[in-house]
């Protein structure tokens, strides 16, 4: 592969990313970069600076120091709003004002708004597909209210894949969310991610993306471990990442990890 | 059998206040869907008050009380605005708070200055939908055209700040700046509101319409034209029923509204079980 393509295949670079807020040092020298198609777990215990870093490749916070890179362009105050608008965001399901009456395809149709000026051409079909593929398109004209955790947690995934993000980011998308459900977005991300699609998840729970993710950042305000799972899977540094007794259980060829109140 | 209903309109004063009603309920009805669901209902009380600053000092220097009006209310809502994104959501509510207390000092110490008794202040602060000037009607009906007008064009955008701030920052969305436009539009409403209900009974505008279509409601777009319905029959009754006793026209008005938000609640309680 020439330089240049390389370059282009890079999607996503950080390079001594520092954030604060005010005296707070949440993240601290973070680097690490992802190609087009890879599936990034990000882990760590609460407060480790999780959502902070989703946060900051958004451009939602502004980097005390180092640089961020999405599409090969530094992120910048200038180029933000056009970054944004390649990127899928799905927030956790709290910060979602759920008392707002809306359909479900309403909050569908919100990830078109930033593409389109106002009269808008209505893509019916787009919101159907992106529903069907979450299998959730017969709760189309329901309340976003009356649905459960899960179906409300696939609806926001799907509020962010209508617009064909290049880069998908999820701020915790099983909490809250019954097996099915969390069945039905692992599936989903895969798929997305053969198609060439970046992936970043965080998650407190690594376990049910072993399969799934192919590179892993393990946080603790600095990075502790980043790479596949087969280099960072292991008792010393998921101890190091969560700073409690941590036991890996192998089950049907796969990897588990049992933090804190494993039973042995 | 229309008589009742025709005979007020053949009057100009009437007239004139059927359209004041009517700019008043559209504007602050639409506004309202933002202002209780996004939880800006200090905000709206806050602007009311702080008007009060700029009609004392509009009636001391002898220019139309709206226009002071006007000014102060929208330079809460960019203080308010600004604070709010600076720190916490408290910080906006201490901002208003202050801006709210200062307003209506300003406000007093300019109607003390006054050798005479100021009947325009007094009429802001109680409403008098009766004696709407040509130019106050004209002020009100800009207002309440910029306001209906960006309801319309950008509700989506407004509907996606209200569902999820951050999400909608995070799509590209230039959710910051719709957030001063909103704060902006509802001191434009507070504005329109002021001639016919009164700084005092401002907040029931602002608030009681789209609460009791909340209630009612499946959808956002339906909760807005909804409250703009119950706005609508409110102020209409109110002021119809002002013409033949002899009660204040704001506050039938708003008893009116409040009424119909109590119906609401007990309508949407009694389908729940």
């Amino acid at each position: 592969m020439s330089v240049a393509a390389a370059a282009e295949a890079e999607v996503l670079k950080l390079e001594e990313v520092t954030v604060a807020y005010g005296d707070t040092v949440a993240l601290e020298n973070v680097s690490f970069s992802l190609h087009r198609g890879h599936f990034l777990c990000v882990a760590g215990p609460n407060g480790a600076g999780k959502t902070t870093l989703l946060r900051a490749i958004l451009g939602l916070l502004k980097p005390r120091s180092g640089g961020i890179y999405v599409f090969g362009e530094r992120l910048t105050r200038r180029n933000v709003l056009r970054m944004r608008r390649r990127m899928g965001y799905v927030p956790q399901l709290d910060a979602v004002e759920r008392d707002v009456p809306v359909l479900v395809e309403g909050v569908v149709r919100m990830g078109f708004l930033p593409l389109q000026r106002p009269p808008r051409v209505l893509r019916r079909a787009d919101v159907t597909e992106t529903l069907e593929l979450l299998h959730i398109g017969e709760l189309r004209s329901k309340s976003f209210s009356q649905l459960s955790g899960g179906q409300q947690q696939r609806v926001l995934i799907a509020r962010a894949l209508v617009r064909n993000p290049e880069i998908l980011l999820l701020d915790e998308p099983f909490s809250g969310v019954d097996p099915l459900s969390q069945q039905i977005i692992l599936k989903t991300l895969h798929s997305l991610k053969k198609c060439g699609t970046t992936i970043i998840l965080v998650t407190h729970d690594i376990n049910p993306l072993f399969r799934f993710a192919d590179h892993f950042l393990f946080l603790r305000r600095r990075v502790v471990a980043f790479g596949d799972a087969s280099t960072v899977f292991d008792e010393d540094t998921l101890r190091r990442v969560y700073g409690a007794d941590v036991r890996v259980f192998t089950a049907d060829g796969e990897k588990y990890a049992a933090i804190g109140d494993y039973h042995a | 059998m229309l008589e009742p209903l025709l005979e007020p309109l053949s009057y100009d004063f009437m007239q004139r206040a059927l359209l004041a009603a009517v700019l008043m309920s559209v504007s602050c009805a639409a506004i309202s869907t933002f202002v209780v669901l996004r939880g800006l209902s200090f905000m709206g009380a806050g602007v009311a008050h702080a008007a009060l600053g700029g009609i004392g000092l509009a009636v001391f220097v002898g220019v139309s009380p709206l226009l002071g009006a006007l000014l102060f209310a929208l330079l809460l809502a960019f203080v308010a605005g600004y604070a709010g994104q600076k720190g916490s959501a408290k910080r906006m509510d201490v901002a208003i708070g202050v801006f709210f207390a200062f307003g209506m000092a300003l406000g007093v110490l300019f109607i003390s200055l006054l050798k005479e008794y100021a009947v325009q202040f007094w009429a802001l602060i109680f409403g008098d939908i009766l004696a709407v000037s040509d130019f106050d009607l004209t002020l009100m009906a800009a207002l309440a055209v910029v306001v209906i007008a960006a309801v319309t064009l950008f509700f989506r955008e407004f509907q996606a700040i209200t569902f999820d701030f951050e999400a909608a920052l995070a799509s590209g969305i230039n959710a910051t700046f719709y957030h001063y436009f909103m704060l902006t539009l509802i001191a434009l409403s507070v504005v329109v509101a002021l001639k016919c209900v009164g700084v005092l009974l401002v907040f029931a505008m602002l608030t009681a319409p789209a609460a009791a279509a909340y209630e009612l409601s499946k959808t956002l777009r339906g909760m807005l034209l909804l409250s703009i319905a119950f706005a609508l029959v409110s102020s209409i009754l109110g002021l119809l029923i002002s013409f033949y006793v002899p009660f204040a026209t704001s506050a039938l008005i708003v008893i009116i509204l409040s009424a119909i938000f109590f119906g609401s609640l007990a309508a949407a309680s009694l389908r729940k079980h």
